[in-house]
């Protein structure tokens, strides 16, 4: 079973390019060639993403024919999204705390 | 590759002067009775407000179970800046250690400014300083950041 444990999601999605290709396969699923056509790589340049992406779980890659085909994978980037939003809350709820409590001690 | 990537940026400006907010964040009897979420009551509180001097902080969750916010200073400029690394115990999410940054900025005598950027970084350079990065989470920051 893949695991994806959230510091190697961050680390994937830290990366602009990478972040630009999980962009492209929200809309629809894409070969290794496409995507090095569409971003102007070199096939082993887009392929160093691609594996990171895979390694992080947020895409799938799957043979098909003669083709790799690349396959968004939206639970993995969900789950960051709501890791993200917790910890945005933590930080938010704090700040609520603390406006009230200055304004109490005033 | 190392990586440092911002997660989470809040920003809040507050009707106080900038060295009252400042002694906010690093005295333990105040902070006691402002961190961490609302539905989250606070333990022990030890904050060693020095560069490497630790910070613990016990959260007692609606559940009650136990979880410490735990990590040491790694820059403190007084009125200024605090920054301090932050790992949850015992069973943090798998991010390793986190860097947590905060500015504060007097927008007049009687308004502060304070921006709080949570980062992931791997590595911390001599300085204890965490490595300078690029980009980050450009739409998430824009969904998530308080106006």
């Amino acid at each position: 079973m893949a695991t994806d444990p959230l510091d190697t999601i961050f680390s994937a999605l830290a990366d602009p390019t990478r972040r630009r290709i999980l962009e492209k396969l929200k809309s629809r699923d894409y070969t290794i060639m496409e995507l090095s056509a569409l971003f102007d790589m070199s096939l082993p340049a887009v392929s160093k993403h691609l594996k990171i992406l895979d390694q992080a779980n947020l895409l799938k890659k799957e043979k098909e024919g003669k083709y790799t085909v690349c396959r968004y994978n939206p639970k993995t980037f969900g789950k960051a999204i709501k890791w993200i939003d917790k910890q945005y809350q933590f930080w938010n709820d704090g700040f609520d705390s603390l406006e009230k409590l200055m304004d109490q001690n005033k | 590759m190392e990586h440092d990537t911002t997660i989470i940026q809040c920003k809040r400006a507050f009707r106080h002067p900038r060295q009252r907010v400042f002694g906010y964040f690093l005295d333990p009897a105040m902070v006691k009775q402002w961190f961490g979420p609302k539905e989250f009551s606070i333990g022990q509180v030890i904050l060693e407000p020095k560069v490497g001097g630790h910070l613990e902080i016990e959260m007692i969750t609606p559940k009650k179970d136990v979880l410490w916010v735990k990590g040491s200073y790694t820059e403190i400029v007084a009125n200024e800046k605090i920054a301090y690394t932050f790992v949850y115990e015992p069973d943090g999410p798998n991010l390793g250690k986190t860097l947590v940054t905060i500015h504060f900025r007097a927008v007049n005598d009687s308004e502060t400014e304070v921006q709080l950027i949570h980062t992931i970084y791997k590595t911390i350079n001599p300085e204890g300083r965490a490595k300078g990065w690029e980009a980050g989470f450009d739409k998430m920051e824009i969904l998530l950041q308080n106006n």
